[in-house]
Order: C-alpha cells, then structure tokens, then sequence
C-alpha cells in the first residue's frame, strides 16, 4: 500500500529525503512509498547529469536507480525526524540496459527491497521509459558510519 | 533437519555462490578473515540462509559470531 498522500514532486521537499545536492540530483519526483519499495521519477533536462548529446547514458541511469535507493531511506527518515542519511553503492550486478533515454523523457523507476543488514541494503531495480523497461540492476548500497 | 546437513548446505554455497576455497572451510575459520566474507557478502549469506532454511537474520544475530562454527550453531538454533 502507498504510504504517500500524494506524489512529493517539491524540489526543497526532494532535497530533505536524499543527501544528494545539485548538480548531481537525479531525481525528480517521489511517486510511492511502502514498506518494502520506492517509486521515483526523473525528467531529463540537458542540466541533468550523464547527459551527452541529447541521450541520458549508463552512468546517469545507475545514478538515478541509486539515489531511488537513497531516496527510500531517506523518506523512512525524513517520517521519524531524522536527516537523510549519506550512503554510497557498494555493488551492483545484473544490470541489463535495453535503451538510452533522451533528453525531455521521464523514468519511472521502482526500487523493491530484498534485504537490509547492517547497514547495507540489497535492492532489485526497475527502470521504465513509458512502460518500456529499459534497465534492471541489482544494487547493494552502504549507510556511511 | 540435522546438523550434519545444516553445515553440509552451509557449506555448499559458501563455495558456490561465495567462491570460497573448500580448503578454507574448517569450524574455527574466521568468517571475515579467513573466509574473507566482507560487510557486503553478509547481506548475500542472509538472503541465502532465508532461502536454504527458511529462516531470516536479522543484524542483531550477527552479533558475537566470529568463527563458521558459531554460524552453523546459530542456523541450527534458529532452526530449531
């Protein structure tokens, strides 16, 4: 079930549930949130990061798979009062991308959570460009201590 | 299930899906020095001790195990 009464698209409201800061934020809305995934969004500008002529590439799409993962426990967070944490990848396998969006698309990106230890959180990722999935990744990230 | 196969199913995919040498895999093996498991690879071992046995770790678990005899000791008192 979606935690969230309505999608968190306000740029001060992103910024209080990642620790990303411009110009590397590569996130542009919080569609859903439950106990165990995250959706999130991003529309791609020519300012957004990883872009080169016109298309978004690899790096910018595993970027924004990645601070969908912040952005998860961010929120969890950002509900009990805390500040976001800092966090960085420490593994990702599996990663299959089918296309490269360009510039004036929007991601849809969905985030379910596998696991969370210590610390470390293993995610499986979606990312969809108009229901076309054009990436899968698994990811390990790392809380900074 | 008995010990011999809890540590027997340890074991096999300690090897298979960790890359552990077989020769490295003793009882008093140290599993972040010897074994080389890493932060990263327990997030893997819970993942794969929830599917192998049905039961889920939790941090906390973790918590005073150093050696692979400790580990198989806690699945096999988690199992029961």
């Amino acid at each position: 079930m979606n935690l969230l009464k309505s999608k968190i698209a306000d740029k001060e409201t992103l910024l209080k549930l990642i620790p990303q800061r411009d110009p590397i934020v590569m996130i542009s809305a919080l569609t859903s949130y439950t106990e165990n995934a995250v959706v999130s969004e991003l529309e791609i500008s020519n300012e957004t990061l990883f872009v080169k002529e016109e298309e978004l590439k690899e790096p910018g799409l595993i970027e924004h798979m990645a601070q969908t993962v912040a952005l998860y426990t961010g929120y969890h967070f950002y509900i009990n009062n805390m500040q976001a944490p800092e966090g960085y990848i420490g593994a990702i396998k599996g990663v299959e991308i089918n296309k490269l969006p360009k510039v004036g698309d929007t991601l849809v990106t969905e985030v379910n959570i596998l696991q969370e230890i210590m610390g470390v959180t293993l995610v499986k990722g979606v990312t969809r460009l108009n229901d076309e999935v054009i990436m899968t990744a698994q990811m390990k990230t790392v809380l900074k201590k | 299930m008995g010990k011999e196969e809890i540590i027997e199913k340890i074991n096999d995919f300690l090897i298979d899906e960790f890359e552990v040498e077989a020769e490295d895999i003793q009882p008093e093996a140290n599993l972040k020095d010897t074994l080389e498991l890493d932060s990263l690879d327990f997030v893997d071992l819970v993942v794969a001790i929830e599917a192998n046995f049905g039961v889920k770790l939790v941090g906390e678990d973790f918590v005073g195990i150093t050696t692979l005899q400790d580990f198989y000791d806690l699945i096999e008192n988690k199992i029961s």
